[in-house]
């Protein structure tokens, strides 16, 4: 290992604060580490796929974790000592024998993130590894235990966060949005869709929190490794040997060449560095290729004087390439700009529009279509048949589409049913009356569960009929 | 800048540089998510034992107890944090366990105002689950900040030592070489006190580095760097 390259300050650190370095290693470089394990696992996901049951999924997913996590170890260790991230680099971590312990024996151990760099990055047989892992951390595994577990939590929380985030997305209220979480996470009751974004989301989050599990092992083990070998100490007695080698180097140099300048060439100094400095050794130039738009800049950039442009000659299929490019981008931004404008004419041009002070609006035809035939006939029936549900729903659907038609209130389709109260506190006394016993009616039994009593429901129906739509 | 400062600022570190207004630079550890995950934790737990306690003890003497019981319950719960923090100089008893402390970003002791935000953003820091914004903010933040902690200008740091080392008992010291700045002469100090955590091999291939400077190898080596960081410690 070159200790010099190291992207990591290296001093003696406490356990809890090798775990924050690890955190702040991922972060840096939480887009690497995460393509690397989604390039290992995803594989895996689509196998996990032709299991009928979702469980045996979610095993077999996680059974191979510690293959996923071998990856993003490989590529940590490569861009912490600064080194180029190849796809040979990082499958050279996987010639390890105990990596096939870790999917068979040992695949329970707590203390995995910190033991595996020990295992995949150094190179001792089976036995040396387990006496460096016992000197190196004293058989401490305390930080590894709860890392394991803080990651344990975090899966469970980002997937109970990403499912609660569809659901409430998706779905028009809470109760239904709700009813969704609970459902899709009792796995007995799961539909195969359901149960393919599960397997996503548990997805996701393992590998959200393979990036860090893995980090906070491997920064211990850089840690540990400070402490116990004193690579800070190594890398600042070194840097005061190059700081004074230089010193030594430069007094060797430059107080003899100046005697010796003087005694060749007399008091003329200035007159014999400009000579020595014309000499060819201190004139080498290298010729640098700058395709021929970029040579201004590059003149500009490097204050050179002599920048030679070059055209390049450019292939037919990065040429049509380029055009595709070019093509997509301007069709995305005038899209976007199209997309910008509609929204702004959909949120202020239509409402503005259709403001109408005092005459009726005409009747919205779409809303209306939606309604069957006979809408008081269809609230009895479903009324009869013990579809409670169906029938306050549809009444109170028809009660806003008619009240929206009859007295152009710019009801739409985003109100809830506050907003509908307010916008038909300006009509008539007796249907606004109505239209409040309507609304209450329904939203006892939408958000309180509450089934009105028979004669709570013919009232409704019958201030419908009477002020809302007469049959 | 020197070249050496410039890379070091573009490496990995959980060091807080501060400079105060005489000019002189103090630096902070700051606590990250694992650490004070624990310290919430036990801070959380010692809230609901307070609060069930109370509960316990008022709800059966009737009404008045209930009331009493769910204004108590409500102090407790809202003030816990503040109050620890304000009279206790910014810790709480789960981070008096951890090893940690609140204080403003400046590192001066936490105020009030800065106590009743970063508590009351709790709520905030914990949704939509399991304190996962908090996590989060925490993470990408480079001063392992919640979203209280940014609101009220606030860090969490470590308040602990780093553990303590026996120096050996060495009875010879040495001149100082020349050319040593302050920095070379505490790593010195350092070495001299991390030699019982280092195996005797590497200790002299940690001292053998420095044979340009010291001219010394083996055991000789290991001799003289001790005996210049004792020479450093007593002042010689």
């Amino acid at each position: 290992m070159q200790i010099e390259k190291l992207q990591v300050v290296l001093k003696p650190r406490s356990m809890w604060e090798s775990a924050d370095l690890g955190t702040q290693l991922a972060v840096r470089w939480f887009f690497p580490l995460s393509v690397s394990w989604i390039l290992l696992a995803l594989p895996f996901l689509l196998i996990s796929f032709q299991f009928d049951h979702l469980l045996a999924q979610l095993v077999f997913l996680w059974w191979f974790k510690p293959l996923y996590e071998r990856a993003v170890l490989m590529s940590l260790s490569i861009l912490t000592f600064d080194g180029r991230l190849t796809i040979r680099a990082i499958l050279g971590g996987f010639t390890d024998i105990r990596l096939w312990f870790y999917l068979t024996i040992f695949r329970f151990s707590w203390a995995r993130s910190e033991h595996t760099p020990i295992d995949a990055l150094e190179d001792l047989d089976f036995n040396a590894q387990s006496q460096r892992r016992h000197w190196l951390y004293a058989s401490d595994s305390r930080i590894a235990f709860l890392v394991s577990l803080f990651g344990l939590l975090i899966e469970a929380i980002i997937v109970v966060a990403l499912v609660s985030l569809f659901y409430f997305l998706t779905q028009s209220d809470f109760n239904s949005a709700y009813a969704g979480v609970l459902k899709i996470l009792n796995i007995n009751e799961i539909s195969k869709e359901e149960s393919v974004f599960l397997t996503i989301a548990i997805f996701i989050a393992m590998g959200i929190s393979a990036v860090f599990y893995v980090s906070v092992g491997f920064a211990t083990y850089l840690d540990r490794r400070t402490i116990k070998e004193g690579w800070d100490l190594e890398l600042g007695f070194k840097k005061i040997i190059n700081r004074l080698g230089i010193v030594v180097f430069g007094f060797i140099l430059v107080v003899p060449s100046v005697d010796l300048l003087a005694n060749e060439y007399g008091d003329d100094i200035d007159e014999t560095l400009t000579r020595v400095l014309s000499t060819p050794e201190l004139n080498q130039s290298t010729t640098i290729r700058v395709p021929e738009h970029l040579s201004e800049y590059v003149q500009a950039m490097l204050k050179v004087e002599d920048v030679e442009p070059t055209r390049y000659r450019v292939g037919i299929g990065s040429a049509v390439m380029a055009w595709i490019l070019r093509f997509i981008l301007i069709s995305a931004l005038v899209v976007m700009i199209g997309f910008f404008f509609y929204k702004l004419y959909e949120k202020y041009g239509t409402g503005s529009a259709s403001i109408n002070k005092g005459g009726k609006a005409p009747p919205q035809i779409i809303r209306v279509r939606k309604l069957p035939r006979n809408v008081h006939r269809t609230i009895q029936t479903y009324w009869s048949d013990g579809q409670f549900r169906d029938a306050l729903a549809l009444l109170y659907s028809a009660t806003v589409v008619y009240v929206d038609a009859t007295f152009s209130c710019d009801i739409l389709d985003s109100d809830t049913e506050g907003d509908c109260i307010r916008k038909t506190k300006n009509i008539d006394a007796d249907s606004r009356d109505a239209f409040r016993v309507i609304t209450q009616t329904w939203l006892r039994l939408a958000y309180g569960n509450g089934t009105p009593s028979e004669e709570s429901f013919q009232t409704a129906m019958r201030l419908f009929e009477q002020h809302i739509a007469p049959s | 800048m020197q070249p050496d400062q410039l890379t070091e600022h573009t490496l990995v570190d959980s060091l807080l540089t501060l400079e105060t207004f005489t000019g002189v630079d103090i630096k902070l550890r700051i606590a990250g998510v694992y650490i004070r995950g624990i310290a919430r934790l036990i801070d959380d737990v010692l809230r609901i034992l307070i609060v069930s306690a109370l509960t316990a003890l008022l709800v059966p003497t009737g009404v008045v107890g209930i009331g009493l019981a769910a204004v108590l319950g409500f102090f407790v719960w809202w003030s816990y944090n503040v109050l620890f923090e304000i009279l206790n100089n910014g810790v709480t008893p789960g981070k008096h366990y951890m090893g940690l402390r609140a204080v403003n970003a400046d590192g001066t002791p936490i105020r009030w105002a800065n106590s009743v935000i970063r508590s009351l953003l709790l709520v905030v820091d914990f949704l939509p689950v399991g304190y996962l914004l908090g996590i989060i903010t925490m993470s990408l933040s480079g001063t392992q900040q919640r979203i209280g902690d940014i609101v009220a200008g606030t860090i969490v740091v470590y308040n602990r030592p780093l553990k303590s080392r026996r120096i050996p008992d060495i009875q010879r010291s040495a001149p100082l070489p020349e050319h040593l700045t302050a920095e070379d002469q505490l790593l010195f100090l350092s070495f001299q006190e991390r030699m019982s955590e280092l195996s005797p091999e590497r200790a002299i291939e940690l001292a053998e580095t420095l044979e340009p400077l010291l001219h010394k190898q083996g055991q000789d080596a290991l001799i003289e760097v001790n005996a210049i960081a004792q020479g450093i410690r007593i002042g010689s």
